[in-house]
């Protein structure tokens, strides 16, 4: 089997967030392992997850996201899949990755989000 | 090599650890135990095969390296088991990349020199663990139309894959090219290759007896109505299907969900299964009736 996921970054710096758009086929469970590299020395402490190319995803698959959001909780970050296309909204629908994961509409709503928070959090500041 | 009287064989998870006289050790989950032998995943994180999954390798590439860190030793076996077995010497008799769970060696053992006391316990364990097999066909989705499989006026398409992980990407493209044929729209096609993917995948993980010589059977039958799908290994393991109609995902193990997809996305399944010889899996899914997308 090959490993078919690639994907690109965009970095915020002003809101530590990270955007990765995952493109390809999510279905071996360490089909993540080349994120974790890049994510453990990445400083954001929002990480959203573009899911708009992934073509393909199996129980495995998703089981690696949660082991990846499980893992960037455990590190005091934030992990946020966005921009679901419909094949994929409904695998995680049947296996309640609209419970366990936080899943936003799109990758703007919650740079959006985020940006009005982290200035609410630095006008609180004295 | 294969292991002995197939059909008293545990099938259960147990966590297993190979030693190696060294002290080094590898850990894993064992699905298969029997009196001569078991069935492992363990971990194996060898830089070179981290280095080759990277670059898109194919499964056989590195087999040689995986081999040589494998065979022709004999390693010290412990499981996590609640019997009193002393650690046991095994010889591992075959090995195999899985891709199951990332950087994981497929590797079967054979017990070396393996002591009466010690046979007895495993295979009174076993016997006591078996579950009860049904050779009758195991009705599934209550309530739903289920047709009978083996539908009239289809034609069947029938092929045989070595029981190797490798071959599930080839197997789930297959089923959604002629689910498509069948008329299914592209999200119904969809859902059968992922159906497809993750009933071929048990076929390969609880299914493979002889680890090498065995085979996996896709039969798929394109009708009237759509599409079914048929997938046989050669272990001939039961399971209960009800369990997977019940997910909950705050309770959820990590084996078991990719059932629960085929259970919510097709429009029925069914498990059936003659001990020790073979266990089948047939699910189906119906045309739409707003056709193709």
């Amino acid at each position: 089997m090959t490993v078919k996921l690639s994907y690109t970054t965009e970095d915020f710096p002003s809101i530590r967030a990270t955007v990765y758009r995952l493109k390809g086929t999510v279905d071996s469970s360490k089909c993540l392992e080349r994120f974790y590299e890049h994510i453990n020395s990445n400083t954001a402490t929002l990480f959203i997850f573009n899911l708009k190319e992934i073509d393909f995803i199996n129980s495995c698959g998703f089981g690696e996201f949660l082991v990846l959001n499980d893992s960037l909780q455990n590190k005091g970050k934030q992990a946020v899949f966005t921009d679901l296309n419909p094949k994929v909204k409904d695998v995680f629908k049947v296996l309640g990755g609209l419970i366990l994961l936080k899943v936003e509409a799109s990758e703007s709503e919650v740079l959006a989000k985020h940006s009005a928070q982290v200035k609410t959090d630095g006008a609180g500041r004295t | 090599m294969g292991f002995d009287e197939r059909a008293k064989r545990l099938r259960c998870k147990v966590k297993t650890q190979l030693v190696e006289d060294s002290g080094k050790s590898y850990y894993g989950m064992s699905y298969d135990i029997s009196k001569t032998g078991f069935a492992t995943f363990v971990r194996c994180k060898e830089d070179f095969i981290v280095s080759e999954l990277l670059t898109n390798a194919f499964v056989l590439i590195n087999f040689s390296k995986l081999e040589q860190l494998f065979f022709d030793r004999v390693f010290t076996a412990i499981f996590n088991l609640d019997i009193p077995i002393p650690p046991l010497k095994a010889k591992v008799v075959r090995v195999e990349n899985s891709w199951l769970r990332g950087f994981e060696a497929f590797v079967a053992c054979k017990f070396v020199d393996i002591d009466a006391k010690s046979a007895q316990v495993i295979d009174e364990y076993v016997q006591r663990s078996i579950p009860k097999t049904a050779e009758e066909p195991v009705a599934a989705k209550e309530g739903a139309l289920m047709r009978s499989i083996g539908a009239e006026g289809g034609d069947t398409l029938v092929f045989q894959f070595p029981g190797r992980y490798l071959y599930v990407n080839l197997a789930r493209e297959i089923c959604a090219q002629l689910a498509k044929e069948a008329g299914l729209n592209d999200n119904d096609c969809f859902k059968v290759k992922v159906a497809t993917d993750e009933v071929f995948t048990n076929a390969f993980k609880h299914g493979c007896q002889e680890y090498g010589t065995n085979i996996i059977t896709l039969k798929v039958t394109l009708d009237r109505k759509g599409i079914i799908v048929r997938i046989r290994d050669e272990a001939g393991i039961a399971f209960n299907y009800k369990r997977y109609q019940d997910f909950d995902p705050l309770k959820a193990k990590s084996s078991g969900s990719g059932l629960t997809l085929v259970d919510q996305f097709m429009d029925g399944w069914t498990v059936n299964t003659r001990a020790g010889e073979w266990t089948e899996v047939s699910f189906f899914k119906n045309r739409s009736q707003e056709g193709k997308q």
